[in-house]
């Protein structure tokens, strides 16, 4: 049923109703009488009534005060409309817009102003505002109390008291309209709706970028988009999708005086709103967009999740007049937001595989570094060797072995730079090349020399270096070499005498090609022992953040030496006296060491 | 509206709204009505069945300049639907409600 009321409403039937208004106080009290009368009609009781005559009131009253210049000589629009549970009104105006906060606050008593805003959200279930370039569209939603609801449509059209001057919308142009604008709610809720389940499935968010821009396209009668991503810290936007053919492939850094650039994308970014262009505020030349369109309006809207930038999305049409209207505003905002949660979800899934990538990463590491330590350390008439190592959380590179050969001993204790896997490979390589050249197990300055000219080209290569201490045992005469190359001298001690350390030391492997590695000669007394390690023993920190240092390290070899221990119950004191001077501090760097005793 | 006194009382009486379109009229009528002797000002709400928020603000207008005079108003019997939003704006506490 269609049925005209007066020359300047449009009425169907019980459910829809639509006024224009001139900017004027009286007209907007007229069309919130005008609406109380059609809702009457439709049987709503007294108390929705006035609640609703209220909010259009209010609502009406700001749209007319708040106009702007140009919207003076425009009309405001009321829509109404009644369905069986809920009345929704819609009421768009030419103000230059606000940002409508979640709740208003009350203003306090002595204020005479501010109150519509908190009327209008306290009496109504839903509000939304819709900004658009030019026009707002504020949304009221109520449901129909429980008495009234399902009592829509038995009631006869209303009749409008309007006196408004005769601004007649003809049948036909109010039918269009209605049905181009549940044709684009229909349009835009099918998209949304199949943008969402997209979400789930997991795809290339350039690919789904690409996608969903161009559905927006269709959807707001736009003819281009750019989308530009935040780059992961934030310091530059750079092209994720665009529909523009051209050279859009610039990428446009976050200054912080971007804000003073002629660039839209870099204002919305910088100014957290939205940046709009057409005919009266056109694209500046130092506009890089300004050069892919021209005579264009549209938007450059920036997306945010929480606090931090995502993105920009710049929307537009090839005309320089003809302005997205409010609703096709707030769809391509709910597109955009929709886009920041799939992007910031394709991120968070990229640094969760990250993470597990480097766990994993850790994982072959420490498997690797444990196949270098030896299973079982050689014996040699007179003496033992036991050795000790302990892992921190990253792993790294230190290494010990023991190799016996020609009735001699050799022991290694090495420390590659670095952590991780590269460090774990350069172990091995080290561990490969010692055994490689056996025959120089008893010069132990010449094997440090040979190892440095051949590791030399790859540590160089990866800028890694590895410091390492060779010491040759002779049980025969009980005499020991000793060669370093940056490593820290071992420690060798007696029962009842303080440790002395004893080896000097060259340059890392790895730091200069041509380095010639001394040696230092020493006889072990028969009790003495000799404490190979690295510097993750003497850098242990216990819970006050102090290190064990050398000297910690010599009273606790002393303490044990003491009593006579065999090496592996010195290793097992030691770990044990490390263990207590650690607390429950977590372990920084690798702790290795090797003791060495007569027995 | 009609403005009467009673001793040191004016009542203002017979409107049916009190909104944006007539919000600054009661307030002129207030100033040429007031004289030294009235402490009180009485608004008949018995008849309004609409306050908007420009009404309110007239309310609060001259409940602020009665207050300056060591005066007071007071709104006598207002209707269901008018007390409503009066509470909803906390503002029955401030002004005296009248309902015999």
């Amino acid at each position: 049923m269609t049925d005209v009321v007066t020359p300047h409403t449009k009425q169907i039937g019980s459910h829809f109703l639509s006024v224009e208004f001139a900017c004027d106080l009286r007209e907007s009290r007229e069309v919130s009488r005008c609406m109380r009368q059609f809702l009457a009609a439709a049987a709503l009781p007294e108390e929705d009534l006035h609640g609703w005559e209220l909010m259009v009131t209010e609502a009406a009253n700001n749209a007319t005060e708040y106009t702007t210049e140009a919207g003076r000589a425009l009309l405001n629009r009321l829509e109404v409309f009644c369905r069986d549970l809920e009345v929704e009104v819609r009421l768009t105006d030419h103000t230059a817009g606000f940002d409508m906060p979640a709740q208003a606050e009350l203003p306090s008593i002595d204020s005479e102003k501010g109150r519509g805003l908190f009327l209008i959200q306290s009496l109504a279930d839903e509000v939304e505002y819709l900004r658009g370039r030019g026009e707002n569209c504020m949304v009221i939603r109520k449901k129909r109390s429980a008495s009234a609801a399902g009592a829509a449509g038995t009631a006869a059209a209303g009749a409008s008291g309007m006196q408004l001057e005769s601004r007649f919308v003809g049948d036909e142009q109010a039918l269009q309209g209605m049905t181009e604008e549940l044709a684009s709610c229909y349009e835009s809720l099918s998209a949304i709706f199949r943008f969402s389940s997209a979400l789930s499935r997991p795809q290339q968010a350039e690919e789904f970028a690409a996608t969903w821009m161009r559905e927006l396209l269709t959807i707001v009668e736009a003819d281009w988009f750019v989308l530009r991503l935040a780059d992961s810290k934030g310091k530059e936007l750079r092209l994720m999708a665009t529909s523009l053919s051209g050279n859009p492939d610039y990428s446009l850094l976050l200054t912080p005086d971007a804000a003073s650039s002629g660039s839209v994308e870099l204002r919305a970014a910088q100014t957290r709103q939205d940046v709009w262009f057409d005919a009266n505020a056109p694209l500046t030349l130092s506009d890089p967009l300004s050069h892919l369109v021209h005579h264009s309006n549209g938007l450059a809207h920036p997306i945010f999740m929480e606090e931090s930038l995502v993105g920009i999305l710049a929307v537009g049409r090839l005309t320089a007049d003809e302005p997205f209207k409010a609703g096709q505003v707030n769809v391509i905002h709910t597109f955009a937001d929709f886009l920041g949660i799939q992007i910031s979800n394709a991120r968070f899934r990229a640094e969760h595989l990250q993470a597990q990538l480097m766990s994993r990463e850790l994982e072959i590491a420490s498997n690797l570094q444990r196949s270098l330590l030896p299973e079982k350390l050689p014996q040699v008439p007179g003496f033992a060797v036991a050795g000790y190592y302990r892992s921190a959380r990253q792993v790294g590179g230190d290494f010990y072995d023991a190799i016996a050969a020609d009735g001699g001993l050799l022991l290694v204790i090495a420390d590659v730079m670095g952590k991780g896997v590269p460090a774990a490979m350069f172990a091995t390589i080290f561990r490969s090349h010692l055994h490689a050249r056996l025959d120089l197990l008893k010069r132990p300055g010449d094997f440090l020399t040979w190892l440095n000219r051949s590791l030399f080209p790859d540590l160089d290569r990866m800028e890694m270096f590895i410091t390492a201490q060779l010491v040759y045992v002779d049980p025969a005469t009980r005499r020991f070499q000793v060669a370093g190359a940056g490593h820290c001298p071992l420690l060798m001690s007696s029962p009842g005498g303080a440790p002395h350390e004893v080896g000097n030391t060259g340059f890392p492997l790895g730091i200069m090609p041509d380095t010639k590695y001394s040696e230092e000669v020493r006889d072990m007394a028969p009790d003495a022992r000799l404490m190979l390690f690295t510097d993750g023993v003497t850098d242990t920190e216990n819970a006050s953040n102090e290190m064990l240092g050398a000297e910690g390290l010599k009273q606790d070899l002393q303490l044990i030496v003491n009593r006579r221990r065999s090496a592996a119950q010195t290793v097992q004191e030691m770990a044990a006296m490390l263990q207590t001077f650690q607390g429950k501090e977590p372990v920084t760097d690798d702790q290795a060491f090797l003791i060495l005793a007569n027995e | 509206m009609k403005t009467r006194t009673e001793g040191d009382t004016l009542f203002i009486t017979d409107f049916t709204e009190l909104n944006t379109t007539n919000a600054t009229w009661l307030q002129d009528l207030v100033r040429q009505s007031l004289g030294r002797a009235h402490k009180v000002i009485e608004l008949d709400l018995s008849k309004v069945r609409f306050l908007d928020s420009n009404g309110i603000s007239a309310l609060i207008s001259i409940h602020k300049l009665m207050c300056k005079r060591g005066g007071k108003i007071r709104l006598f019997k207002p209707m269901q639907a008018v007390s409503q939003i009066l509470e909803l704006l906390s503002l029955n506490e401030v002004f005296e409600i009248i309902n015999p």
